[in-house]
């Protein structure tokens, strides 16, 4: 018993300090998928970023988490477990530019095998992947917009979204949130310019890229200590034993699935940036401030709607 | 010499010191009633039957701003103040060839949009001021007779 548990041990110590190395030859689902339509320099330089980023994790394809599909996001695991240096498609903007004919190699590859995988007609082809070799980019933006033909322009920018591919978060009578894919986010600020009174912006670009790689690695490595647990627990030779492994499975595997929900939250936020439109009418502010500076002209205070139209 | 005295023109030359003296006035058309009972804060002020409504005030220009300065100053106060959606901004003439500004702007009350037009005309002394209001499709309908008024109106 004591020996089993050491050995659980020196396991979980082992994920947890360095990365586990599977033999050279494991090669995963997406991975073959690559060959399919890669030239032999381009496959050599996917396996070397994926060595290089972290071990190579092999494959659960009989079942289990790693190889489950996130219907809600269209994030398949097997993008999502980072064992994809450079998967299935990207839709991060002028990526496709930036890293030239690898990733667009990878885009038909995107759309010619697993288009049809959790795709949902709202939210455009859902099985894009996420390049994992350059910065991961979230792009925000918030507008207050002057209130004026609230409906309409709120039904316009609804509409824009969709055009673009992409879908309403939420809407609200002042407010509506919108997210496209990050590739038409330029062209969704300048519907947005476009639709009214832009009284103020805010553009917000973040690099996640850390986080996720750093993610990936640690889910990989998280499984294959699982994996080494599930071995350990078939030869377990008593029920004391089997409990004892069984209970760090379970942490394990608890640990797996926060890691992958946040990773399908950050590959949601990659995929599609956000915007925010805020109908805001400035009333005169309790404080004055600077930059709400009033000329001493009364004459201009009474201007407006208010007065004007004060029949009596 | 006394009728030609007689036949002087004096009610004309009255009417015309009237005029460059007084208050602004403005040429209304048919669809529009003048409020003169109640003007509010404006030298003269019209409606139509419907409800939209125009009206013209002067205002001081001691402080010799100039026409990008007041437009500027209009736009800021209805844009950063009022709510007021800017939608449009026009160069105009009045109509003895003074040049101006027309403000065109949109904003929404009780779910409704509701147009808002400020024209202005600056000389040395004073400013004038037109305003033009009211619901959006009511708006549209008196709108031709809206930019009669204002092609109308002499500065001077």
């Amino acid at each position: 018993m004591t020996r089993f548990m050491g050995l659980a041990l020196a396991c979980v110590a082992g994920c947890a300090s360095t990365p586990y190395q599977y033999p050279a030859h494991s090669t995963t689902t997406a991975d073959r998928r690559l060959e399919r339509v890669s030239a032999p320099e381009e496959r050599r330089e996917r396996h070397a970023s994926t060595d290089e980023d972290a071990p190579v994790a092999a494959e659960s394809t009989a079942g289990g988490i790693g190889a489950s599909h996130d219907w809600d996001t269209g994030w398949s695991d097997d993008v999502l477990d980072g064992s994809l240096a450079e998967p299935a498609g990207l839709v991060l903007g002028e990526a496709v530019d930036r890293h030239g004919p690898a990733l667009a190699q990878a885009t038909v590859d995107a759309e010619t095998e697993a288009a049809p995988i959790g795709a949902s007609p709202a939210r455009g082809p859902a099985s894009d992947a996420i390049d994992l070799s350059g910065e991961l980019l979230v792009y925000r933006a918030d507008f207050v917009v002057a209130v004026y033909e609230v409906e309409r322009t709120r039904e316009g920018l609804i509409e824009a979204a969709r055009e673009l591919g992409g879908f309403v978060a939420t809407v609200r009578d002042l407010e509506v949130v919108v997210r496209v894919p990050a590739a038409r986010f330029e062209e969704l600020l300048a519907r947005v310019r476009d639709s009214g009174d832009v009284l103020g912006r805010n553009v917000q670009v973040s690099d996640v890229g850390e986080e996720f790689r750093d993610l990936a690695i640690r889910v990989r490595n998280a499984e294959a200590m699982r994996e080494r647990l599930e071995a350990l627990l078939a030869g377990a030779q008593s029920v004391e034993e089997a409990l004892a492994v069984e209970r760090e499975l379970q942490r394990i595997t608890e640990s797996i699935e926060r890691m992958k929900g946040r990773q399908r939250h950050l590959a949601d936020q990659i995929r599609y940036s956000t915007v925010s439109v805020e109908f805001r009418e400035r009333r005169g502010p309790t404080v004055e401030q600077p930059d709400e500076f009033r000329l001493p002209f009364t004459w201009l205070r009474e201007l407006g709607l208010a007065n004007l139209m004060r029949l009596r | 010499m006394n009728r030609a005295h007689d036949r002087w023109p004096w009610g004309v030359v009255a009417a015309a010191l009237l005029s460059a003296c007084g208050a602004p006035a403005l040429h209304v058309t048919d669809d529009f009633v003048v409020l003169e009972d109640d003007p509010g804060p404006y030298d003269e002020r019209a409606t139509t039957a419907r409800g939209v409504v125009v009206a013209v005030r002067e205002a001081d220009n001691r402080v010799g701003g100039s026409l990008a300065f007041w437009v500027e100053a209009i736009e800021s106060q209805l844009r950063l103040h009022g709510g007021y959606a800017l939608l449009e901004t026009r160069e105009v003439r009045s109509a003895d060839g003074v040049p101006g500004s027309q403000m065109r702007f949109g904003r929404d009350e009780s779910g409704r949009p509701f147009a808002y037009w400020v024209t202005v005309f600056v000389t040395d002394r004073s400013l004038h001021v037109l305003e033009a209001g009211g619901r959006q499709d009511r708006f549209e309908e008196a709108r031709a007779a809206v930019e009669q008024t204002i092609a109308r109106f002499e500065v001077r």
